[in-house]
């Protein structure tokens, strides 16, 4: 079912986004053994500013087309915010297996860091604040919102780290260990952006950006693609398939929720899983930041609600460890292409499914869980990946 | 009222240093973020409330702001059900923690129009 893939990730590329998507969407159609004129479906999504800059592209299924050669008779667009990858990989099967197309190319990514640098130096600045705000909503409150001072979307995340541990006593220390964890399987990947030895005091000692969240318990802004190719046939890649999915959207501004922060769409997402978590043999957990691997694994059912600060204490979650998580050190060490961290995690399972993890391979990657999860919490989709049964 | 109306009202609120929220009469549904209808019943017997302006720190995170300065932002669950997402302006930091009371404090950020802030109670 995946025929191809390929990616580019780097800390700051120089060319046009267009260029990083040529080059990658070549690779995985060579991967594939295919060409543009075989592909007939195209999923794509789209933030703001990750397309060399522009605040906005009013099709960007076309803009990716067009641009490749490719004449489409399925697009989809996919708007999970950083989960997008992960949501685009089941809508691409789901399209494959009803018969809207016979091989989808899933193009996500750009260059993430394009936007601060547009913020800070150009463009924008001729704009009044609601002017910006007018172009940019992401929600019906806007003005009632961005009228305050805060990180976006640091800020929540803290909030939720900061509950976290008011209501059941999760330390900086724990948080501090599932990066250190994830540190040691970046080590074996050449591919890592951060290598080298991790201490939990490091992370404590590394600088506060928003209490009580950590520089190194956040994902750094890299520009990167992801291109990969779902159909029917076969390739030289192993034969894969969804054995079990679940999504689930959570639209409320963060305020509103009904639900406690501490908990993430993906408590429901899970719920539609049906699949001994035991028999998994590696997961890869959307980690933009320490304190949503945590909360993911809490609500995939991996231990309770509030006990994770022990359960990582308990248990080895690196390569070698009984619960291998982040096999190839996640986005926090890999980095954040497009601010969307699910391309990390869902080519690491990718990789780990077809023994081509490269240093940080774990035995018999029959199994893999994967778990995308939007920004604010908004978005979850969780994949259990396996061969065909 | 329609959307616009009901914003228009929320910032005469602000600017009178009131805090207003919504209620809705059909089902009895409390929300701060303005609607012209009810997001649990779709009714559109809203009544716009003014609240006490008192409440606790839901939770919160401190942050250097681009001009050095220590920022907090949070979300403060209000005494009549609702939560707002906003800034806490204090200089006592100790005080700003999760479950603290807080109150709103106006404060003028686009010319002309203030908007509700909080801060703590001594
Ligand atoms: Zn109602």
């Amino acid at each position: 079912m995946l025929l191809g893939f390929s990616s580019r990730y780097e800390k700051v590329y120089q060319g046009s986004v267009l260029d990083l998507i040529a080059e990658t969407v070549k690779e995985a159609l060579d991967m594939a053994k295919l060409e543009p004129k075989d592909i007939d479906g195209v999923i794509t999504t789209w933030l703001p500013w990750i397309f060399d800059g522009t605040l906005a592209i009013g099709f960007p299924e076309n803009y990716i087309s067009e641009y490749l050669g490719i004449r489409p008779r399925f697009t989809d667009l996919v708007q999970y915010g950083g989960a997008s990858a992960v949501e685009m990989f089941y809508r691409a099967y789901k399209a494959v297996k009803s018969g809207e197309a016979d091989r989808v190319l899933c193009v996500i990514g750009g260059k993430g860091t394009l936007m601060k640098k547009q913020l800070r130096e150009g463009g924008l600045e001729r704009l009044s604040e609601v002017e910006v705000l007018n172009i940019l909503r992401n929600n019906p409150f806007d003005e009632f919102i961005r009228v305050y001072q805060d990180m976006d979307p640091i800020s929540f995340y803290a909030m939720v780290a900061a509950r976290h541990s008011k209501l059941y006593g999760t330390t900086d220390e724990q948080r501090a260990l599932l990066a250190v964890q994830q540190r040691y399987n970046a080590n074996s990947n050449e591919r890592a952006l951060f290598r080298g030895p991790l201490t939990v005091k490091d992370v404590i000692n590394s600088r506060v950006v928003s209490t009580p969240l950590h520089l190194l318990e956040i994902t750094y802004p890299i520009d990167g693609v992801l291109a990969f190719i779902v159909g029917k046939g076969t390739s030289q890649l192993r034969s894969m398939d969804i054995i079990s999915y679940g999504d689930a959207v959570w639209p409320e501004f963060f305020a509103e929720r009904d639900v406690d922060i501490v908990y993430t769409p993906t408590i429901e997402s899970a719920k539609k899983i049906d699949f001994n978590l035991n028999k998994i043999d590696a997961f890869e957990i959307y980690d933009a930041f320490t304190i949503m691997v945590l909360t993911e694994l809490e609500d995939l059912g991996l231990t309770e609600k509030g006990k994770i600060g022990k359960f990582v204490e308990e248990n080895d979650l690196t390569i070698k460890g009984n619960i291998p998580v982040n096999t190839g050190g996640g986005s926090l060490n890999m980095g954040q292409p497009a601010y969307m961290s699910g391309i990390i995690i869902l080519e690491e399972a990718f990789l780990q499914f077809n023994n081509m993890a490269k240093g940080h391979q774990v035995n018999g990657a029959d199994y893999i869980l994967v778990n995308g999860l939007g920004g604010w919490n908004t978005h979850a989709t969780t994949l259990v990946i396996g061969e065909k049964r | 009222m329609n959307l616009n109306e009901i914003i228009q009202t929320y910032y005469e609120y602000f600017n009178k240093e009131k805090l207003p929220y919504i209620k809705c009469t059909n089902c009895g549904y409390v929300f701060y973020y303005p609607r012209a209808i009810c997001p649990k019943c779709l009714s559109k017997k809203l009544s716009i409330m003014e609240s006490k302006g008192e409440g606790e720190i839901y939770s919160e995170t401190k942050f250097v702001n681009e001009k050095g300065q220590v920022t907090i932002i949070g979300l403060i669950r209000l005494e009549e059900g609702f939560m707002i997402y906003a800034n806490i302006l204090t200089n006592r930091l100790e005080d700003v923690s999760i479950n603290k009371k807080v109150k709103v404090k106006f404060k003028e950020v686009i010319k002309g129009q203030k908007f509700p802030f909080f801060t703590t109670i001594s």
